[in-house]
């Protein structure tokens, strides 16, 4: 944890990292170059400061350094033409940009700012209660969770494949993610209530999970959710159910791969029946069949099935050192194809410092839990929120790399998606306050308040 | 230091980015292959990484033989580090592709016409020797009836052999295999035949192609069939040029053109914007479909000959026929509107003549829709459906082509609807395909299923399958009303000027101008298809074509703005086959 001696060195280190962004905006006719220096200069500071810095201010710095190469890589599609030329920036993602430097900002703010307010009792008070309390455990964020589903139900914008995702210009299932976490976190343990347990878990995730599969064909949450959830088991010592969460979470997967293949043999074998499937079998089929290889040039065009194909070429085009100077190559270059459309801007150097960096913010995180065998649920919170940041970053990475099928999910800060910044920001600072409440436990003043 | 879950984690992450990172280094800039425009690619999928070094599959040639599509092996080296986004530091691999490529005509800066194969022997030379001379020989006479490559003059072989030379695979370097669409065939039609196609002849025909799936699923690859379609490549060619220069001139956008012969063979098929498959791997090109797809309709530019629309008076001669058969009169004094059930219905050709005598030659020369709208309505509904389903031209009748299905509906529910239908609008949609062989029946009388695939070969030369002609529906119009209508046709097309003095034959033809609309970021816009259907000699019919343009959103052309096209290409066809 960061104490106030610490303050002016990390202000330091903040300006330096905010500055190129900062100068970078009102650059916006600048060459290539100074696009791909910028994300090198703030990788390799993120690396140094993660090497340097304790856990929690070497998180922050690779965030900062994530969001770096992500807004880079964003603005760097957005200005820059076909043919190498470029054009005026887009005011919406000037706002964007704007945004996220705030964000960031704000972030390494509130890391100094936490130990002063949490020795603010009622804080601790509230949280230790919404922690302890069923009601608000599975009351209010169930509570709010369907109240999303209703809502994109009833008033949600349709996204290319059918499901309604978006709510007003957010991805509020973002949100669902974080607050089923929460309950996963709470009720795995099984101390706090009668009601908690490993089983209450599963109910939590499968009932959330159907709801997100076959409503909004979200893949790639469910799985990350289930992947949190086999690790608070390990984590909770139901290593029976842990193990047999975990081989039928093997078969299922190995099954809807092969379920995947046979719909691609259906679709060639009977296009007209094929159309009448459910729209998460075509989701599926389209998932399974870009893995395998299947190239679909219109659908591609126009970002559809064939992205780790067009991915992977991308990545071919742009040199070790230097990007490729003609963009737009890649259909969703910097949102789910992040990591592939910034390797086109920047090279292939930059990519592997982005998945260092995103690893390394992973690593960090899984350090940052002080695993002490009481398995509390600040330190469940904190296991299910480095397990989703691993999950989401480890398929994100696997994906467009073609190591894995793709699951159209956001890989970490470096993805653009203001919805999805904020919520891993607050996850982040989630962990933090967590980690704070831990630390503070052990302090006499304060020990007994926290459990 | 103690083992805990969020160690043992840990350091499967470290080794998990280690890892990652090791393979983007490895798979993505060690091992990309030089594309074809000058840039890099990686291998695309299991079909192009699988190492077949000995495996030749299948390939697609024209009618004449001349090859349009084949799978080439591409020698793979390390690259060095410094290689960038240019082929000029690995000349060794580059010209070794070339030469497979059958690129080296564009790289000594000679036409690339220069290359396209002429005659079956280049074709059977591109083969690098999977074929044998006597099957190729006896196909081609089989086919066209000509002297067979054996009987070439011994000048020719030399330079067939240098502009195509056999891939050398060599010990110990990794090959690849990319379909390659060849120089010699019209960018349309390479999205038939290309796998980046939703749909193609090679996605249709991919097991038969490589004997095994291109999916990777079934990796025991061996020597597949190869293809012969009925396409001519050099009319699929000088028709896509024709019709780029007409549209150029026009300011037109979408459209193509179907020819077919009297059996039903599709020699050509033309649609555009042209879409290059080897282009694929252009990221502008990309970009640029990507944009042109979202701007317009969404449809798939090179299934316009398959895709049904209301094309307007082109379709009068249906009309026409149930009027011979339901034997009205058919005499008609012109208006120029009419009110049927409510819906005005307009002379729009701009020049009609309230009370003037109209015959049906007449009617159909000067597209009087107000005629032909009250003459279907006094026919009737029972007999208009009868007719067009004799034609298989109702939506409960779609025809099979070799990939894909065309569609067309012909439904009414009232007076008015049946009175739209009456001059190709409302309910009555067809594709310029079907519109072609509609044509074709009204020269001949029966009605022939079109098709692409001539013939199936086995890697040995022998013909494992051979398609032969299929008449969907014989004497579907009788020659008593192919004579009626072969008459009107005739007025139509002179009025076109299609069959001018210097002509050697004329051209019966009927132009056709549709209102429609299409919805662009959910805004509707006012457009017009336009068309011309013929079919010519009008003595002795050969061939059915049907030239048209779609999606027109400027709303200023019509159908006769097309005659020039339709009598240039039917010219090209004539000789072509003279």
């Amino acid at each position: 944890m960061t104490t106030p001696r610490k303050l002016p060195l990390f202000l330091m280190l903040l300006l330096i990292g905010a500055i190129p962004p900062l100068l970078f905006q009102y650059q916006t006719q600048s060459s290539m170059g100074s696009v791909w220096l910028l994300g090198l200069f703030l990788g390799l500071f993120g690396i140094c400061l993660c090497i340097t810095l304790p856990a929690l201010p070497a998180v922050a710095c690779c965030v900062t350094a994530l969001l770096a190469f992500g807004v880079s890589n964003s603005l760097a599609r957005q200005f820059v033409n076909c043919d190498g030329s470029l054009s005026a920036l887009d005011s919406r993602f000037v706002r964007s940009f704007q945004l996220l430097l705030i964000l960031m900002i704000a972030l390494c703010a509130v890391f100094f700012l936490l130990p002063y307010l949490l020795g603010h009792s009622t804080l601790l008070r509230l949280f230790r209660e919404a922690l302890c309390s069923p009601i608000f455990v599975l009351g209010v964020c169930n509570g709010v969770c369907l109240a999303i589903y209703l809502a994109l139900i009833l008033f949600g914008t349709a996204a290319k494949d059918g499901a309604r995702v978006s709510l007003f210009g957010v991805t509020p299932l973002e949100l669902v993610k974080v607050l089923v976490l929460f309950q996963l976190a709470v009720a795995v343990p099984g101390r706090r209530s009668p009601l908690y347990g490993p089983p209450m878990g599963c109910l939590l995730w499968g009932f959330h999970s159907l709801i997100l599969l076959f409503c909004f064909k979200e893949m790639g949450t469910v799985l990350v959710l289930a992947l949190v959830y086999m690790i608070l088991l390990f984590w909770a010592h139901a290593r029976r159910m842990a193990v047999a969460f975990a081989i039928a979470l093997a078969l299922a997967l190995f099954a809807v791969f092969w379920v995947g293949i046979f719909l691609m043999k259906y679709r060639e074998a009977n296009p007209e029946g094929y159309q009448t499937l459910p729209g998460l079998l075509q989701s599926l089929q389209n998932a399974v069949a870009s893995y395998m290889g299947r190239v679909d040039v219109v659908n591609a065009a126009a970002g559809g099935d064939n992205q780790i194909a067009l991915a992977r070429n991308a990545i071919a085009r742009a040199g070790l050192f230097w990007g490729y100077t003609n963009l737009g190559y890649l259909p969703a270059g910097d949102t789910d194809m992040a990591l592939a459309g910034s390797i086109e801007c920047f090279g292939i150097l930059t990519g592997v410092l982005i998945i260092l960096i995103a690893i390394l913010l992973c690593v960090r995180l899984w350090l940052a839990v002080p695993v002490g065998g009481k398995r509390t649920p600040l330190e469940g919170l904190q296991i299910a929120i480095a397990a989703m940041f691993s999950a989401q970053t480890l398929l994100m990475i696997g994906g467009p790399l073609g190591l894995i099928p793709l699951t159209g999910m956001t890989l970490p800060f470096v993805s653009r998606g203001t919805t999805s910044d904020l919520l891993f920001c607050g996850s982040i600072l989630l962990f933090a306050l967590c980690s704070a409440l831990q630390a503070l436990e052990h302090t006499p003043q304060m020990k007994g308040v926290v459990t | 230091m103690k083992l805990t879950i969020n160690r043992i984690i840990a350091g499967l992450l470290v080794l998990a980015g280690l890892a990652s990172s090791g393979w983007l280094l490895y798979y993505h800039h060690f091992t990309r292959l030089p594309s074809e425009d000058g840039g890099w690619t990686v291998s695309q999928n299991a079909r192009y990484t699988a190492d077949r070094a000995n495996n030749l599959p299948g390939a697609f040639y024209d009618r004449n033989g001349t090859l349009l599509s084949s799978t080439i092996q591409v020698p793979v080296e390390p690259e060095p580090e410094d290689s960038g986004a240019s082929g000029a530091d690995t000349p060794d691999v580059q010209s070794v592709a070339d030469g497979i490529y059958n690129r080296s005509s564009v790289s000594s800066g000679i036409e690339p016409e220069a290359s396209a194969p002429t005659d079956g022997s280049d074709a059977l030379q591109d083969r690098s020797g999977a074929w044998t001379g006597g099957f190729f020989s006896a196909l081609l006479a089989y086919i066209k009836g000509v002297p067979t490559p054996s009987e070439a003059t011994a000048e020719e072989e030399p330079a067939a052999e240098q502009s195509s030379p056999a891939p050398e695979v060599q010990d110990g370097v990794k090959t690849v295999s990319v379909r390659h669409i060849e120089d010699a065939y019209d960018e349309t039609m390479a999205c038939i035949l290309s796998p980046s196609s939703s749909s193609s002849l090679e996605r249709r025909y991919e097991t038969e192609l490589i004997n095994g799936n291109f999916a990777g699923i079934n990796t025991e690859y061996q020597e597949g069939d190869s293809f012969i379609l009925t396409i001519d490549a050099g009319l699929q060619n000088a028709i896509h040029e024709t019709l780029q220069s007409v549209f150029a001139q026009k300011g037109l956008f979408k459209g193509g053109a179907v020819l077919l012969d009297r059996e039903g063979r599709v020699l050509a098929m033309v649609s555009l914007p042209a879409y290059s498959g080897n282009a694929y791997f252009d990221g502008d090109t990309v970009r640029q479909q990507s944009d042109l797809i979202r701007d317009r309709t969404n449809q798939l530019y090179w299934n316009q000959t398959m895709y049904a629309r209301n094309y307007g008076s082109a379709c009068k001669p249906i009309t026409a026929l149930s009027i011979l058969r339901s034997g009205i009169d058919q005499r008609y004094t012109e208006v120029g509107s009419v009110v049927i059930g409510g819906t005005a219905i307009n002379c729009v050709y701009g020049h009609t003549h309230d009370g003037r005598q109209l015959t049906l030659d007449t009617a159909m020369r000067d597209s009087s829709n107000t005629y032909f709208a009250q003459k279907l309505v006094e026919a009737g509904g029972a007999l208009a459906a009868e007719t067009a389903s004799s034609l298989l031209l109702d939506e409960d009748q779609s025809i099979s082509m070799d990939f894909g299905s065309i569609q067309s509906s012909y439904s009414f529910s009232s007076d008015a609807e049946l009175a739209l239908c009456g001059f190709g609008q409302g309910g009555f949609t067809v594709s310029p395909l079907q519109l072609a062989m509609t044509y074709l029946a009204i020269a001949n009388g029966d009605l022939y299923q079109p098709y692409l695939i001539q013939a199936q070969v086995q890697p040995d030369g022998t013909i494992r399958s051979e398609t032969v002609p299929t008449v969907l529906a014989e004497d579907v119009i009788t020659e008593e009303e192919r004579a009626a209508l072969k008459g009107a046709l005739l007025c139509s097309g002179d009025n076109y000027n299609l069959s001018n003095e210097s002509s050697s034959f004329r051209i019966c033809a009927k132009s056709g101008t549709a209102q429609s609309h299409i919805t662009v970021n959910g805004m509707q816009l006012a457009t017009h298809n336009i068309v011309m259907s013929s079919y010519f000699p009008a003595d002795d019919p050969q061939y059915s074509l049907v030239v048209f343009a779609c999606e027109d959103t400027s709303t200023s052309h019509y159908g006769s703005e097309l005659a020039e096209a339709v009598r240039s290409i039917a010219d090209l066809v004539v000789n072509s086959a003279e």
